[in-house]
């Protein structure tokens, strides 16, 4: 895709945005909210109309959003596409009569979806009973019934505990696995930008950056201070003053970038009176902390910040 | 990179699909599709219809009350001045409309949500025309009234009405058309409006007034009240029913039936054309 751009009145929400997405990959659209992941999403769906935008499918233009395109996705919304009122069967059994799949297809199809998702015993309840893990699995599962190639993912472990995070991210790789489907995934949290091929990371509708995760982290200096204090500005004067680091404020205190964060972690103590500290700590740096370094703002700086800002878990 | 690792929970798909992994299924073309999309949509108000009971009560029990208390009450009020005739039995039609534009009304009102975060959303990327939407639904809603309809009939002899007299045929032609017209109209309402709290706004502020403007509690009289009348789709829907339960002419109607039905049968179309250019045109709300 490339020279992907809109505009909401005098408002430009993306600028130019290109990028390439291969056979089997996934990437990751990375940015808060109000970057415009979702709306590069929207504009690839049909569900908005671009300013500009050129998109080409297996080398062949297509317009975006088009049927062309269309025919070959498979959507799982923010919000599941379920009717809840309604058993993940009957779901799932509508998803594939809107494709014209009926009769026996139909029901192996079914069943196969439902042992993907692991909820075989479940199939038959209400999915008004189901917890929001269950609903994005069968969520996931509906998404993929036609075996698209191209799976796009907005947010698709928003609201999520750790342990349906997991389990929905180990179904998305169970079913890339088997069905070789490129994956688009618009996301902010920094878990799951580590689990992509590449990222584009988004700020304020522009591309800051097309990579790897693994290079995001490669630039980051070793280690990250965390500090917790409820006296950030004098903490912060101290740290930049004396020590001269680079301070950011979390939302659990502060933290730095350093390179020898254990030696490092005793000079703070010693610069600081005890009663200014209420923890201190080091730990690895994320995604997160590497998308601060691109784009100069945090991915909980959008419109609704969702994460705990810590970004702790080690991609 | 290292992943985070993850317990496995269940089995892969290789190892879990088996044989339905490897049936063969093949997607409709977009042209056929829109076939089965209506027909899904069909199929899923259906679901809706036999399991809520809850809308039940409000179609059609909430309608019947009104007719009896209003039914009686004005009734009364009309022998006191003098009025002949059975007011409960003049006024059966007009509840009738009323259950239809109830279906019409809460079955649309579920369209904002659905396409907000709901089941419509997974619609909405079809590669199928998103007039199978608008057509789907109105579908759906139609059939819910006809069902609805039907059976509120079962008390219609307690307004005089002799169910072997009705014209059946004009009965649901009346009936489909006017429902076919209202289900579109408020269907596009609801696209337009996106919002619960405003799509009630509108409902309060055109759909009950237009209700009122019908015929249904009072023959249209002379002046810009009769000209609302006549210019009211809805009037031409309460004329058709009480038409057709009066064997195929009604002296209190205000509209000659042909003429009623050709007006129904116009609205609805125009009314769907609408709803399909609505539907068709419309941009997700999306965030940015």
């Amino acid at each position: 895709m490339r020279r992907l751009a809109h505009q909401y009145g005098d408002r430009q929400v993306l600028h130019d945005v290109a990028f390439d997405v291969a056979p089997g990959e996934v990437v990751g659209l990375l940015g808060p909210n109000g970057s415009g992941k979702s709306t590069v999403l929207s504009a690839l769906q049909g569900l908005l109309r671009p300013t500009a935008a050129d998109v080409t499918l297996d080398g062949v233009a297509v317009s975006p959003g088009g049927s062309n395109l269309r025919a070959r996705l498979g959507v799982v919304f923010q919000q599941p596409s379920v009717d809840k009122a309604l058993t993940a069967r009957e779901n799932l059994r509508l998803t594939l009569h809107m494709h014209g799949v009926f009769g026996a297809p139909q029901r192996a199809r079914v069943e196969t979806l439902l042992a993907w998702a692991g909820l075989e015993d479940r199939a038959d309840e209400p999915m008004k009973q189901f917890s929001g893990g269950m609903l994005r699995r069968i969520d996931l599962v509906r998404a993929v019934a036609m075996r698209p190639t191209l799976l796009f993912m907005d947010e698709p472990t928003s609201g999520l505990d750790e342990a349906s995070f997991r389990r929905v991210w180990t179904l998305v790789d169970e079913l890339r696995a088997a069905t070789g489907m490129s994956v688009l995934v618009a996301t902010h949290r920094p878990e799951e930008a580590a689990r992509c091929d590449r990222l584009v990371v988004l700020h304020e509708g522009k591309v800051v950056t097309v990579r790897p995760p693994a290079s995001l982290i490669e630039e980051m200096e070793a280690d990250v201070l965390v500090l917790e204090t409820d006296h950030r500005d004098e903490v912060r004067h101290t740290l930049q003053s004396t020590l001269g680091l680079t301070v950011r404020d979390e939302t659990y205190g502060l933290s730095a970038g350093c390179t020898r964060g254990h030696e490092l972690i005793v000079d703070v103590v010693r610069a600081l009176p005890r009663e200014k500290l209420s923890a201190i700590s080091i730990r690895r740096p994320t995604l997160a902390d590497a998308f601060v370094r691109l784009a100069g703002a945090s991915l909980d700086d959008g419109d609704a910040g969702a994460t705990d800002g810590r970004g702790e878990v080690r991609p | 990179m290292t992943k985070t690792p993850t317990k496995r929970l269940h089995e892969p798909p290789a190892a879990s699909a088996g044989a339905g992994d490897q049936v063969a299924i093949t997607a409709a073309s977009p042209g056929r599709m829109v076939g089965y999309v209506i027909l899904s949509l069909w199929r899923r108000d259906m679901m809706h219809l036999l399991r809520e009971r809850s809308r039940w009560i409000g179609v059609i029990v909430q309608p019947l009350i009104f007719w009896a208390l209003i039914g009686v009450g004005m009734g009364g009020a009309l022998a006191r001045f003098g009025g002949e005739g059975d007011y409960l039995a003049y006024f059966f039609p007009g509840i009738v409309a009323m259950i239809v534009l109830f279906t019409a009304v809460f079955a649309t009102m579920s369209v904002i949500e659905d396409r907000q975060r709901g089941f419509l959303q997974q619609v909405m990327v079809l590669p199928s025309s998103r007039a199978a939407i608008v057509l789907g639904k109105t579908a759906g809603v139609t059939t819910m009234a006809v069902v609805q309809v039907s059976l509120t009939m079962a008390v219609a002899p307690l307004a005089g009405v002799d169910l072997l007299g009705v014209h059946w045929p004009m009965f649901f032609a009346a009936l489909i058309l006017g429902c076919a017209g209202l289900t579109s109209l408020n269907f596009s309402l609801a696209w337009v409006v996106n919002s619960t709290a405003g799509y009630h706004g509108v409902m309060a502020v055109v759909m009950l007034p237009l209700w009122v403007l019908s015929g249904a509690m009072f023959p249209a009289g002379e002046g810009w009240m009769g000209w609302a009348m006549r210019l009211n789709p809805m009037a031409y829907l309460v004329d058709g029913l009480r038409h057709a339960m009066a064997g195929g002419f009604s002296p209190d109607a205000n509209s000659g039936a042909g003429f009623g039905l050709t007006v129904l049968a116009g609205t609805a179309a125009v009314f769907t054309a609408l709803a399909v250019r609505t539907v068709a045109r419309s941009t997700h709300n999306a965030r940015v």
